[in-house]
């Protein structure tokens, strides 16, 4: 199969969501595991701990949040694409608490894992509510 | 090399896909920084209809046209060791993030305007 054939399937894609964590240890390796008889790639066990839940919790009550703000918010626009783009915004602020999570969880490293948690948690917090209450 | 062999190997990603994916991205935030820049100029004459000129948040509206591009550039630069699936969520979270901003931005200059108008 050519490079430009295989761009149009589906095939062995699943490899490519493979763990940047792992990705470092294969470039730092020794180089055993560069041969045609190594075995395939192992995805690491990400425990999460009671942290990762409780993040996950949190992003959950950031979402219900947003979820509040996008249903008090009057959205006027001169045009239907314009309307379309605004709803796609409000979707996608609703929807990134969670994604902020995932992408901690199957991105970052173990070690930088609670950092970017409480980043997340800071930054995609409903402030359009927490303004709202103090204004 | 055996097929069984070949058909493990993990997909070789080419360099052209993750700009392509970047250009993508690059689009949606453009256009979240066209919609910024078109509140720049548009909200300065709603206040000044509204005869509170001086309460136009001119911070707020730079704010909004510079940050889009500034979130695309510090994804770009958190996933630019990660294959392109990770890539592209970071970007999208990112994108979100900007999305948050904005209506943010809006709740923040609506208050302003309410403010100023001793509402």
């Amino acid at each position: 199969m050519s490079r430009d054939e295989d761009a149009l399937r589906w095939e062995g894609d699943d490899d490519l969501d493979r763990l940047s964590v792992v990705d470092d240890e294969d470039e730092s390796g020794s180089g055993e595991s560069d041969g045609p008889d190594a075995p395939a790639p192992v995805r690491e066990a990400r425990p999460r701990g009671p942290l990762g839940w409780l993040m996950l919790a949190l992003g959950l009550a950031a979402t219900a949040g947003w979820i509040m703000i996008i249903v008090a918010n009057p959205v006027q626009q001169p045009s239907l694409v314009g309307l379309a783009m605004y709803q796609l915004g409000e979707l996608l602020a609703v929807l990134t608490p969670l994604t902020w999570w995932f992408v901690v969880d199957r991105v970052a490293p173990l070690a930088r894992r609670a950092p970017w948690w409480l980043a997340g948690l800071v930054v995609t917090a409903p402030w359009p509510l927490v303004a709202g209450l103090i204004a | 090399m055996s097929a069984q062999t070949h058909a493990r190997e993990p997909r070789e990603e080419r360099p052209g896909d993750a700009w392509i994916v970047a250009l993508l991205f690059a689009l949606a935030f453009g256009y979240d920084t066209v919609e910024a820049v078109a509140n720049l100029q548009q909200l300065p004459l709603l206040y000044l209809g509204s005869d509170i000129v001086d309460a136009t948040p001119w911070w707020l509206l730079i704010a909004g046209v510079a940050l889009p591009a500034l979130l695309f550039a510090a994804a770009l630069w958190v996933g630019r060791r990660m294959r392109l699936v990770a890539k592209a969520g970071v970007l999208l979270v990112a994108l979100g993030v900007s999305a948050q901003l904005s209506l943010l931005a809006e709740q923040l200059a609506r208050q302003i305007a309410v403010t100023a108008l001793g509402g």
